[in-house]
């Protein structure tokens, strides 16, 4: 009569324990999987977003009349802790005119009053009669299409030198379509005019008051690329001044500060002046996210392990009560403590084998649905790296649950045998009657 | 052959249970341990099993102390058990419980006690009292065990199912020569007894010597 054979008697003939236990077992073993795939999940997302979220410094120069030159913005992304990266920003007043050289006519927003503004001259110099210019290197990124204020309705997004996206507005009043072409030129600078193509046409979602000026209305606005800006404030002298602002994307926002810093200190040694300012809180709100969730989701980990394995042991405890008279008479015919041990252990093994291979199916399917849910629910919305990550039960995460549950298993069954293992068979047959 | 040499045992903190008993017990006889409840026969015979050991006083197993020879190797050697309340794994078949001290083969054993081969392989809670006590003899005869000590084995069987086991025991001790040692209070089994030992007050007082075997009782106590 081997081991064996009793472990595999006990377990099937005894099956409603087997499968109570079974139960038990699933439980443990998918609430532990959960928790670890969630953890892992959330040590990934911080992992990427601190790339994914893109935090960047912007070094200003609109105050300068040179903007930010060549070798300025190269000295800036070279920065050791810059990733290289950049973005260019230039903004201006615009008039546009057609092919014909006959000015566009635009929509008529709330007329300005003179005596209200800074300069009564620059009414003069016809801003009345213009529009803005959003020239960047990212027209995409610029906020008021990723919030969705506006949208590209026709054509595409810029992709090369010289081109623009005009209102729908604009382009009805003047006959325009994508393709056409228009001249911009800046009321701000005396710089030559400059052509661009219509590549796309836009149309805004939200709404703006009827004060306002015909220059800020939606309808009147133009984007470029930022070539075509720096070509309308600063000339065409290629390779002087590129931009108003730059955008420089930081390798790690934990060191942003660090790097402002630095940053700054070559802004303060400039003749004309720049101001630097940081751009971390998408970053900084994910990771603050991140952070409670993985506290939280460590504690689960902790009371999970905790719970589950008090809830076993006090189980086995109980069955052990029950089976106090085969202990009894196991002794009685000469078996060691050693292999009745043996055989608890065998039989505990076994069936948490099985419940941790079943766990698996069952634990990536709640990991994906509630971990998802949780993830989300604990994370601004706004945090792009959330939304689009799926909590899946790694290999890795399964393996660590084997070895760090398995052996809880054994230790839980042996546990509960310690009482009955200090007894002599005596008091153990005496306890039974 | 085994032997109780002044052996005192008492339970935590009580009061001795067993006050110096000395006994001798031979291969090939039937031994009945009578007296009234409470006196201490059942602690006497897991003495003898090695269930436990004595305060004071020896216990000699062919001539060797089984506490210096360990006592689980003297359970698992020397002796096997009988209980009033069977006591059979509920989780194996008489086969199997019988496969758990059998060297041989258990049908063989379980046929000889009187259990078919149906029987054999049924669920053991499924049989009735005498069957579950005889499954429980076969367990203890296919031991290569000596001794065999039963405790009250007829205390939950009517007379006829009693005079069975009883006669069964019996053929352990004089066919196959086996030393077989039953606590009892059943005069029924008392004297189908070769020697009966009387226990009272934590000592065997008296020894009745019983049918023909006169020339091998154990001693008497003190
Ligand atoms: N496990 C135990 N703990 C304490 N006292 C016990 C225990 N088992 C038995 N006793 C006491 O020891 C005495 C002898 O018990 P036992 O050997 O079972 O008597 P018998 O089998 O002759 O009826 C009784 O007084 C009983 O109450
Ligand atoms: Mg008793």
């Amino acid at each position: 009569m081997s081991l064996t054979h009793r472990t595999w008697a006990y377990l099937t003939r005894k099956w409603p324990q087997t499968v109570t236990l079974l139960g038990l077992m699933v439980a443990i073993f998918t609430l532990m999987a959960t928790c670890w795939a969630l953890h892992q999940t959330t040590t990934t997302v911080g992992a990427n977003i601190k790339t994914a979220l893109k935090p960047s410094l912007t070094v200003s120069a609109k105050q300068a009349p040179d903007g930010l030159t060549a070798d300025m913005v190269a000295r800036l992304a070279g920065f050791p802790g810059m990733t290289g990266a950049y973005e260019l920003d230039t903004q201006s007043l615009v008039r546009y005119a057609g092919r014909d050289g006959q000015d566009l006519s635009l929509k008529p927003g709330e007329k300005l009053d003179p005596a209200t503004l800074n300069g009564a001259e620059d009414l003069e110099n016809g801003w009345e009669e213009s529009g803005r210019l959003y020239a960047a290197t990212n027209t995409a990124q610029d906020g008021s299409f990723s919030r969705g204020d506006l949208e590209l309705t026709s054509g595409r997004m810029i992709d090369g030198e010289h081109q623009v996206l005009i209102h729908e507005d604009l382009a009805r009043r003047n006959g325009l379509a994508v393709g056409d072409t228009i001249t911009l030129r800046s009321v701000e600078s005396d710089q030559p005019s400059v052509e661009a193509r219509i590549v796309g046409l836009v149309t805004h979602h939200k709404k703006q008051s009827d004060q306002t000026p015909t220059m800020e209305l939606y309808e009147n606005r133009v984007f470029s690329d930022a070539v075509t800006g720096s070509e309308l404030i600063f000339g065409q002298t290629a390779g002087r001044s590129l931009a108003q602002s730059g955008t420089f994307f930081v390798t790690d926002p934990d060191q942003i500060d660090d790097l402002m810093e630095q940053v700054n200190a070559v802004a303060d040694s400039q003749a004309q002046p720049l101001r630097v300012t940081k751009d971390d809180s998408d970053y900084v709100n994910a990771r603050d996210a991140l952070t409670g969730m993985s506290q939280i989701v460590l504690i689960a980990q902790v009371v999970v392990v905790g719970v589950c394995f008090a809830v076993l042991a006090l189980f086995l405890v109980f069955r052990q009560q029950h089976r106090l008279r085969e202990t009894g008479v196991l002794l009685a015919m000469g078996q060691t403590k050693r292999s009745i041990l043996a055989q608890r252990v065998a039989e505990v093994s076994l069936v948490a084998v099985v419940g941790w291979l079943l766990a698996w199916p069952i634990s990536s399917l709640i990991a994906a649905g509630v971990g998802q849910r949780l993830l989300t629910s604990n994370a601004p919305s706004t945090v792009i790296g959330l939304a689009d990550v799926t909590v899946v039960v790694t290999a890795s995460t399964w393996g660590m649950v084997a070895i760090i549950g398995l052996p809880l298993c054994v230790a839980a069954t042996i546990a509960a045998m310690v009482p009955t293992v200090r007894l002599k068979p005596k008091h153990i047959l005496s306890h039974m009657s | 052959m085994i032997e109780v040499k002044n052996v005192v045992y008492a339970y935590d903190k009580g009061r001795a249970v067993l006050r110096g008993v000395s006994a001798r017990f031979e291969p090939g006889k039937m031994y009945a341990i009578l007296g009234p409840s409470g006196c201490g026969k059942t602690t006497l015979l897991s003495l003898l099993g090695g269930l436990d050991s004595p305060r004071s006083g020896q216990i000699l197993c062919d001539g060797d102390d089984i506490e210096q020879t360990g006592l689980a190797r003297h359970r698992r050697h020397n002796v096997a058990f009988i209980f009033q309340s069977y006591n059979l794994i509920d989780y194996l078949t008489p086969k199997e419980n019988v496969a758990l001290t059998a060297t041989g083969d258990p049908r063989a054993v379980l046929e000889r006690v009187g259990l078919t081969g149906a029987e054999a392989g049924r669920n053991v809670l499924k049989l009735s009292g005498g069957q579950q006590q005889r499954v429980a003899i076969a367990r203890a005869l296919a031991s290569s065990a000596q001794i065999i000590l039963a405790d009250e084995p007829t205390g939950n069987l009517d007379e006829d199912t009693a005079e069975e086991i009883i006669a069964a025991l019996k053929n352990c001790a004089h066919d196959l020569g086996k030393c077989v040692i039953i606590v009892t209070h059943s005069n029924q089994l008392a004297r189908a007894a070769d020697v009966v030992i009387r226990l009272s007050k934590g000592k065997t007082q008296i020894v009745e010597r019983t049918g023909v075997m006169k020339h091998a009782g154990p001693e008497a106590g003190l």
